[in-house]
C-alpha cells in the first residue's frame, strides 16, 4: 500500500516563480491574473503569460490553479465574465473562488474544478456543506481551526480539504477586515491589503484618553507547520498550502524545499530544517491555531519582523554543456565569497567564488545588481536554481 | 415610494422602551452568547471562543441560557404587541457551536422568535433546512457585495443587509437587479476587523497593556495617528470599529428612492441620550432638516457616498505587463550599445515591439537581429538573447507586442 501524501501547494507571483516553485518540488502552484487575484500588487500574469503557464505545469506533469479570490463589486463582473470565457480551454487544475456570485459564474462559463479560498472563511462543517452544494470540490479551510476541526469538516462534508502550513497569517478573519479599504482606501478584498494590522498602536482610555498600553498588538506571527506534518499526513489532509505569492524567488525555493524534503521522508530532524527557514524574512514563526497551542505565543508584541541571515544572491537563467551557467544577480556578491546553491534535489552546496565573469566574457571582481554573471563554480547548475548569501 | 421601516439594536428593557417611543418599526434583541459585537467585558468563566482552551468555556456545558433575550421580547411585546422583532445571531461558527443551535431553535421558536440575523454561512445553511419557517437576513459581512453573489445568497436568505462597503450607486443596481428585502446602515459605526485571537487581553498577558479588563479602548495606528479607532474584547474575539459616525441623513431623497425595506440605526455602545436623540430624529425623517448633529461628534457618510478604492496612479508599465502580450523582459543592459532579454515569445530580426521601461518611458524598436548571449554552447532550452540598441533601456523593461 502506497504512502498517503498531500499536495504540496506553492504560490508563484510570476513565470520565474512558477518555473522555481516547481523545480524545488511543489506539486501544484497556485498564481493569479490582473483580473481579480487577491494580490493585486504582486507580479500577476496576463492572459498570455497564462497559456504559458499552463504549459509548464503540463510539462511538469503538475498542477495549476488560478486564483480569483476577491469579493467582486459589480463593476468586476463584466472582465471577470470576459476573462473565464476567454481561458475556458486552458490546461488549468482548478479555480480558487470566494465568492458566491463568482462561483455561479464561473460554473456556468468553465467547467473547471472550484477550490473554496480561506477567504471564504470555512470554519465549520455547514459551511462546507454548503459549498458542497454549489458544486465545490476542495475546500481551502480558514486558519483559526484546529487539526481536530479540519478533520471533522473533511469528514462531514466528503470534499478534499487544504489548510495553509506556512507563510503570513492575517490578525483578523480572512475576508472580515476592512482596515485597510478605511485607512488607505485600498480594498482588502480585492488585492489592496496595505496590512495595517503589522503597525505599532497606542491605547488610550476611551473615557479620559489616558494611555493604558502600545505595541506591535496584532502582529501576527508566521505559520511553520514543520512538526504538525505526521499529523497532517495521518489524518489525510488531502492538500498543505504555502503562503506568499508576493515573497522572493529565494523564499519560495528555500521553503518549497524543506517541505518537500520532509514530505518525502518524515523521519529527517526537524530542528535543522527549522533553522533552514528561520533564515529567510520571517515575523517570527508560530505554530497557529493549526496546532493548537496558546495564543499569546502568536503574537510578534515587540517588533514588526525579524531580520534574515541569508542573502538572495540570484536565478541561474542559463546553463551551458560545459557546466558554467550565467546568473541573474539580485544582490552584489564578489570573489572570495562563499555563496550556497540549493540544488533541487533539496541539498546545499558551498560555492567558493573564485572567477567572475561578465555576460560578455569579462572578468569582474564583484557582481551587482541587475548583471547577468558567468560562474563556472556551480555544482550540477539547473535552469532556475536559486543561489543564496 | 414610502419610509422604510426604522430598526434598532436592543440589549436592555431600557433601550426597549426608548426605541419603542421613539418609533422605531424593528428591534435586534441581543444576546451576549448569540450577538458578538455585545458590549460585555471579558470574562473567562463563559467564554463561548474554542480557541482558548477553557474548562469554564460555555462550550463544555450542554445548553445556552435564553431567558434574558426571551424577557427582552417579553417586555417589548408588552409595552407595543405588534412590534416587529428580531434576534442577533452574528457567529463566526465553529462546528463546537452547532451543538448549541438545535436547542437555541426551539427556545426562539417557542418564544416567536423566528426572524433571524446572521452572517455564518454554515449557521444559514443549516437553520435553513432545520427550521424552514425562519426568516432569515444576512447581516452586512456576510460577503455579499455584487448582485450575483445576493441573487444567489436570496435562495437562503429572505433579507440581505447590504455591505457598508457599497456606495449608492452600487446599491441602486443591487436594489433593481434583485428582488428581495434589503437594509442599509444609514446610522452607526462601521464594523473594521474581527479576530477570534484576543489581542487586548494577551497584550496585557505579555505586559503591553497596563490594565485589565478594559472597556471599549481607542486605538492609534502610529500610521495614522489623527484616527482613533475604537476598539473591544469580548468572549466572540477582538473588535475594531471606525473613528466616525455614519450618518446618511443629507441623503434622505436618495434613501428613499432606494425603496429599502428597513434602515439600521446601530448606536451600541454609546450614551442613552444619543440612542434616544438618533432615533428621535430619524422617526421624523424630514427632507425640510438638511442636517443632524450631536455635539462635538464627527458624522459623515462613510462609504455611502463613494467607494473609490485602489484609485493609485496608473501605470503605464504595469498596463502593459496585465494587457498585452509580452515577448520578454530586459534582464541586463549596457546604455546605448545592447541589451540582454529573457524572451517568453519568439522574437525575429525585423519584429517590432513596443520597449516599456519601469520608469513608464514607451517606444517602438524594430528589432535589429537576435543574437546568442554567448559563443558557449547552450545546455537549457530557456532562452537569453541579446539584441542590440542605441537608447539606454534599464532591466526589467518589458518587449511588449506592437
Amino acid at each position: 500500500m502506497s504512502i498517503f501524501k498531500p499536495e504540496l501547494v506553492a504560490p508563484a507571483g510570476n513565470l520565474e516563480k512558477l518555473q522555481i516553485a516547481y523545480l524545488y518540488g511543489a506539486d501544484a502552484v497556485y498564481l493569479g491574473t490582473p483580473v481579480f487575484g487577491l494580490r493585486k500588487y504582486a507580479d500577476n500574469l496576463n492572459i498570455d503569460q497564462l497559456k504559458i503557464a499552463c504549459s509548464v505545469a503540463t510539462s511538469y506533469q503538475k498542477k495549476l490553479y488560478l486564483v480569483l479570490n476577491g469579493f467582486a463589486h459589480n463593476e468586476d463582473l463584466d472582465s471577470v465574465c470576459k476573462f473565464l470565457s476567454q481561458i475556458q480551454s486552458f490546461a488549468i487544475h482548478g479555480l480558487v473562488i470566494s465568492d458566491l456570485g463568482i462561483f455561479h459564474l464561473a460554473k456556468q462559463l468553465t467547467s473547471f474544478p472550484i477550490h473554496i479560498s480561506t477567504q471564504a472563511n470555512i470554519t465549520n462543517p455547514q459551511s462546507g456543506l454548503f459549498w458542497k452544494e454549489q458544486g465545490a470540490k476542495r475546500l481551502i479551510l480558514a486558519r483559526e481551526l484546529s487539526l481536530e476541526e479540519c478533520v471533522d469538516i473533511k469528514t462531514q462534508t466528503g470534499l478534499e480539504v487544504e489548510v495553509f502550513i506556512h507563510g503570513a497569517r492575517c490578525a483578523g478573519y480572512s475576508g472580515n477586515c476592512i482596515l485597510s479599504n478605511y485607512s488607505s482606501a485600498r480594498d482588502a478584498n480585492r488585492g489592496g491589503c496595505v496590512q495595517n494590522c503589522r503597525h505599532f498602536f497606542t491605547f488610550f482610555h476611551e473615557s479620559d484618553g489616558q494611555k493604558v498600553g502600545s505595541g506591535y498588538v496584532m502582529n501576527s506571527k508566521d505559520l511553520m507547520s514543520i512538526d504538525l506534518l505526521p499529523k497532517l499526513i495521518s489524518a489525510r489532509i488531502d492538500a498543505l498550502k504555502i503562503e506568499g505569492r508576493m515573497k522572493s524567488a529565494l523564499y519560495l525555493a528555500n521553503t518549497v524545499r524543506i517541505y518537500r524534503q520532509i514530505l518525502d521522508n518524515t523521519t529527517l530532524s526537524s530542528e535543522a530544517l527549522k533553522s533552514e527557514l528561520e533564515k529567510i524574512f520571517n515575523r517570527s514563526f508560530c505554530a497557529g491555531y493549526l496546532g493548537g497551542g496558546d495564543p499569546a505565543s502568536f503574537v510578534l508584541f515587540h517588533e514588526s519582523f525579524q531580520s534574515k541571515t541569508i542573502q538572495f544572491i540570484g536565478v541561474i537563467k542559463q546553463v551551458f554543456s560545459d557546466g558554467a551557467c550565467l546568473v541573474e544577480v539580485r544582490n552584489p556578491f564578489c570573489v572570495g565569497d562563499c555563496l550556497e546553491y540549493l540544488h533541487p534535489n533539496g541539498t546545499l552546496h558551498a560555492v567558493h567564488v573564485q572567477k567572475i565573469w561578465s555576460s560578455q566574457g569579462e572578468i569582474l571582481s564583484s557582481a551587482r545588481i541587475n548583471q547577468l554573471v558567468l560562474l563556472d563554480s556551480i555544482p550540477e547548475p539547473v535552469l532556475f536554481g536559486v543561489i543564496r548569501k | 415610494m414610502s419610509m422604510p421601516k426604522l430598526i434598532t439594536y436592543c440589549s436592555d428593557s431600557v433601550q426597549i422602551q426608548t426605541a419603542i417611543q421613539a418609533g422605531v418599526s424593528e428591534l435586534i434583541l441581543e444576546h451576549s452568547y448569540l450577538s458578538i459585537r455585545s458590549l460585555d467585558l471579558v470574562d473567562k468563566a463563559g467564554v463561548l471562543d474554542p480557541r482558548i482552551k477553557s474548562e469554564d468555556d460555555i462550550c463544555y456545558k450542554k445548553k445556552i441560557d435564553l431567558a434574558p433575550l426571551i424577557e427582552l421580547a417579553i417586555y417589548a411585546r408588552s409595552l407595543k404587541p405588534d412590534i416587529q422583532l428580531s434576534v442577533c445571531w452574528d457567529w463566526m461558527a465553529y462546528g463546537f457551536h452547532f451543538k448549541f443551535v438545535d436547542s437555541i431553535l426551539e427556545d426562539l421558536s417557542a418564544a416567536g422568535l423566528i426572524r433571524i440575523r446572521l452572517c455564518d454561512i454554515g449557521l444559514m445553511f443549516y437553520i435553513r433546512k432545520k427550521m424552514p419557517s425562519a426568516h432569515l437576513i444576512l447581516m452586512h459581512d456576510t460577503f455579499h457585495v455584487n448582485r450575483e453573489s445576493i441573487q444567489q445568497f436570496a435562495k437562503y436568505a429572505q433579507g440581505q443587509v447590504l455591505s457598508h462597503l457599497l456606495c449608492l450607486d452600487e446599491i441602486r443596481d443591487i436594489v433593481q437587479a434583485v428582488q428581495t428585502d434589503f437594509e442599509v446602515l444609514i446610522h452607526g459605526n462601521l464594523f473594521l476587523h474581527h479576530s477570534p485571537t484576543r489581542y487586548l487581553s494577551l497584550a496585557h498577558e505579555a505586559g503591553f497593556v497596563d490594565e485589565w479588563p478594559l472597556n471599549r479602548i481607542q486605538l492609534q495606528d502610529q500610521d495614522h495617528p489623527t484616527r482613533l479607532l475604537t476598539a473591544f474584547e469580548n468572549k466572540h474575539g477582538f473588535f475594531i470599529l471606525n473613528d466616525f459616525q455614519r450618518c446618511l441623513w443629507s441623503y434622505q431623497k436618495e434613501l428613499l428612492d432606494l425603496n429599502l425595506s428597513g434602515w439600521i440605526i446601530d448606536v451600541r455602545g454609546y450614551s442613552l441620550d444619543y440612542f434616544k436623540t438618533v432615533l428621535e430624529a430619524y422617526s421624523r425623517f424630514s427632507i425640510s432638516q438638511p442636517k443632524f448633529e450631536y455635539g462635538d461628534y464627527s458624522l459623515k457618510p462613510g462609504f455611502f457616498k463613494a467607494a473609490r478604492f485602489d484609485l493609485r496612479k496608473k501605470r503605464v508599465y504595469q498596463d502593459y505587463l496585465s494587457d498585452h502580450k509580452i515577448m520578454g523582459m530586459v534582464v541586463e543592459s549596457s546604455p546605448k550599445k545592447w541589451m540582454i532579454v529573457e524572451l517568453e515569445q519568439p522574437l525575429h530580426q525585423s519584429d517590432v515591439v513596443q520597449i516599456v521601461t519601469p520608469e513608464d518611458v514607451v517606444f517602438s524598436y524594430q528589432i535589429p537581429d537576435v543574437l546568442a548571449v554567448s559563443d558557449r554552447e547552450v545546455a537549457s532550452d530557456h532562452q537569453l538573447v541579446k539584441i542590440f540598441i542605441s537608447k539606454t533601456v534599464p532591466p526589467r523593461s518589458i518587449l511588449a507586442l506592437a
